[in-house]
């Protein structure tokens, strides 16, 4: 296994450059399901919206931004969590949400590293919400709460 | 249906050093007044299983992040006094649907509501926090979300 | 208590860097206005792919093995490289990343040791900021540094990588090559402020004539404040923890071979 960041020759080091040592790499693909490409869509226009996109003064999202929030989906998601919405802010932000399995639970992408998570449980009324910087523990809990969840209802 | 015109207009809001409006609650406007939030089906609109329909974001109910920002809006009764109907005015000349909420509802949540006229949009205010300008707490925006209602109805879209 | 250190460390490589939101306003034609910042040192100038964004996240369950999502094309804006003559520095520059690689040339070269090169990281990043500052109305804002220590081991057969390696010990595995990574996730008071990658690789020759293992550490994450002070101490804080590592992960015998002085 291989960390996939160094693909296509885009790397910090520029060591290959006159060692003439060549790297004998394997990389290998994680195959998420179908709405893993329909996601790369919906980044990609996201990132393209045209200035007054919400009928004000409304910019793309950031390409940081949308860059942080693709790297948290592919980190944090559990394998068989639902597929995400995502939500362009007029500045932008976005918002990454589930509506799924009696949760609500969002992902408000202020910048990178600087979100504010929220969720809603629909069958206890509790609200909980928590600013993260770069532990996203607790939301990979929510994650995991509501993907189970979906797995029991579809088990009964 | 047009209106009948009804000279309408606010005091200018006062301005930072870059020009930008600063944030303030304008006592011009009433709060039996209605603001409008414009919404775009394409980019506002996500699947709700939990609730088995199509529905708005909470997303659309947070103002801008940038120092200062705030939730834009269109102030009706400024639209009104233009002799425009609000629901054709909000409507062009981009189609989106369109909600609205009362005034009294802002800032019955601690929201203050400002007038920021704009080259293209003499009628276009906004909505600030109070602590913090660029940020609505969860209660504040859940607030404003339950109490709007469609000024122009996206098919299939429930509110939430 | 001082750090370990060594005369003939098989060191070959090392990279300090800052990642930024990129300003507002920055389009191509302005790269010229940023070597010009600093020409005098790094007169030779390359093309290169750019390098996309890198974010450290803790909590999910495989971040070694996260996906990526490739919705691209990105921003029409390339990595430079900017060359000092000796070829020994080079400086990497695109709208959202400085690094400052440090490279050996030719056998023999001393490595010109932390300090210097994070002093001199330090100041480039002083006029990368007063320029955008300038030019943008926005000084730099930082949302990840990484250090990174690149060491070249020659070994001709790889059924030794015990010997120097504590991490691997093959015995009777004929190894033909090996390819891992894995990552430790470092803490301060249970909270997690940064990662370090480890990265082994068995490289070689075009010729295959000379083999060796490629071993790197990389400590990357989140500094405490946008700023290069900040940035420059938790870049210094993973500087020291690497050096530790490097020692922990290698043997007493490799520690002779590379002549350990402290």
């Amino acid at each position: 296994m291989t960390n996939s960041s160094n693909r296509g020759g885009s790397s910090v080091s520029v060591l290959n450059d006159h060692t003439g040592f060549q790297a004998h790499r394997v990389l290998v693909d994680w195959h998420r399901g179908d709405w893993w490409d329909k996601l790369q869509a919906r980044f990609k226009e996201l990132t393209s919206l045209p200035r007054g996109w919400d009928g004000y003064a409304g910019v793309p999202v950031a390409w940081d931004n949308a860059s942080f929030a693709a790297k948290l989906i592919g980190t944090i998601l559990p394998q068989n969590c639902p597929e995400p919405s995502l939500v362009p802010g007029a500045d932008g932000t976005l918002q990454i949400e589930w509506h799924q399995n009696s949760f609500d639970i969002e992902l408000d992408i202020l910048g990178p590293n600087n979100v504010i998570a929220t969720r809603y449980n629909l069958v206890t009324d509790e609200t909980n919400e928590v600013h993260v910087e770069t532990d996203f523990s607790e939301v990979v809990c929510w994650l995991d709460a509501m993907s189970e969840a979906g797995a029991e209802i579809e088990a009964a | 249906m047009l209106c009948p015109k009804r000279e309408q207009k606010l005091r200018l809001p006062d301005l930072d050093d870059n020009g930008d409006v600063v944030p303030h609650d304008h006592d011009e406007i009433q709060n039996d007044d209605f603001l409008i939030r414009r919404v775009n089906p394409k980019q506002h609109v996500v699947p709700d299983d939990n609730r088995g329909c199509r529905r708005i974001s909470s997303k659309l109910f947070q103002p801008s992040s940038a120092e200062n920002g705030g939730m834009s809006v269109d102030i009706k009764p400024l639209i009104e006094g233009l002799g425009e109907a609000p629901e054709q005015y909000v409507v062009t000349p981009v189609f989106l649907g369109a909600v609205e909420f009362s005034v009294d509802v802002a800032r019955g949540n601690n929201l203050r509501v400002g007038y920021d006229p704009l080259p293209d949009n003499e009628c276009h205010g906004e909505v600030w926090g109070s602590n913090r300008p660029n940020r609505f707490s969860g209660s504040q925006n859940k607030a404003l979300h339950r109490s709007c209602r469609w000024l122009v109805e996206l098919d299939d879209v429930e509110l939430i | 208590m001082s750090l370990p250190s060594f005369d003939n460390p098989p060191l070959e490589e090392v990279v300090l860097g800052a990642q930024f939101s990129s300003p507002e306003g920055f389009n191509s034609t302005h790269n010229g206005q940023v070597w010009s910042l600093f020409g005098q040192e790094f007169p030779i100038v390359q093309d290169q792919p750019r390098l996309e964004p890198q974010f450290e996240v803790f909590g999910g369950q495989s971040p070694q093995q996260g996906i990526r999502l490739d919705f691209g094309p990105p921003p029409l804006r390339n990595r430079l490289w900017f060359v000092s003559n000796d070829q020994s520095h080079l400086l990497q520059f695109q709208d959202d990343r400085l690094l400052l690689n440090w490279r050996k040339r030719k056998e023999g070269e001393q490595y010109p040791r932390y300090e210097t090169i994070s002093d001199k990281f330090s100041e480039y990043l002083g006029r990368l900021d007063s320029f955008y500052s300038s030019k943008y109305q926005m000084p730099l804002r930082i949302n990840q540094a990484e250090i990174s220590y690149i060491n070249i081991i020659p070994m001709e057969n790889y059924r030794e990588i015990g010997e120097l390696l504590s991490l691997v010990r093959p015995s009777s595995v004929e190894l033909e090559g090996i390819n891992a990574n894995f990552g430790e996730v470092i803490r301060r008071d249970t909270k997690p402020v940064a990662r370090i990658t480890y990265e082994l690789q068995s490289v070689s020759t075009v010729d295959g004539r000379k083999r060796a293992l490629r071993l790197s550490l990389t400590y990357r994450g989140k500094p405490l404040l946008e700023n290069i002070d900040s940035t420059l101490d938790f870049i210094s804080n993973g500087r020291d923890l690497i050096v530790k590592r490097f020692c922990d992960i290698t043997t007493s015998k490799a520690h002779g071979l590379w002549r350990r002085t402290s």
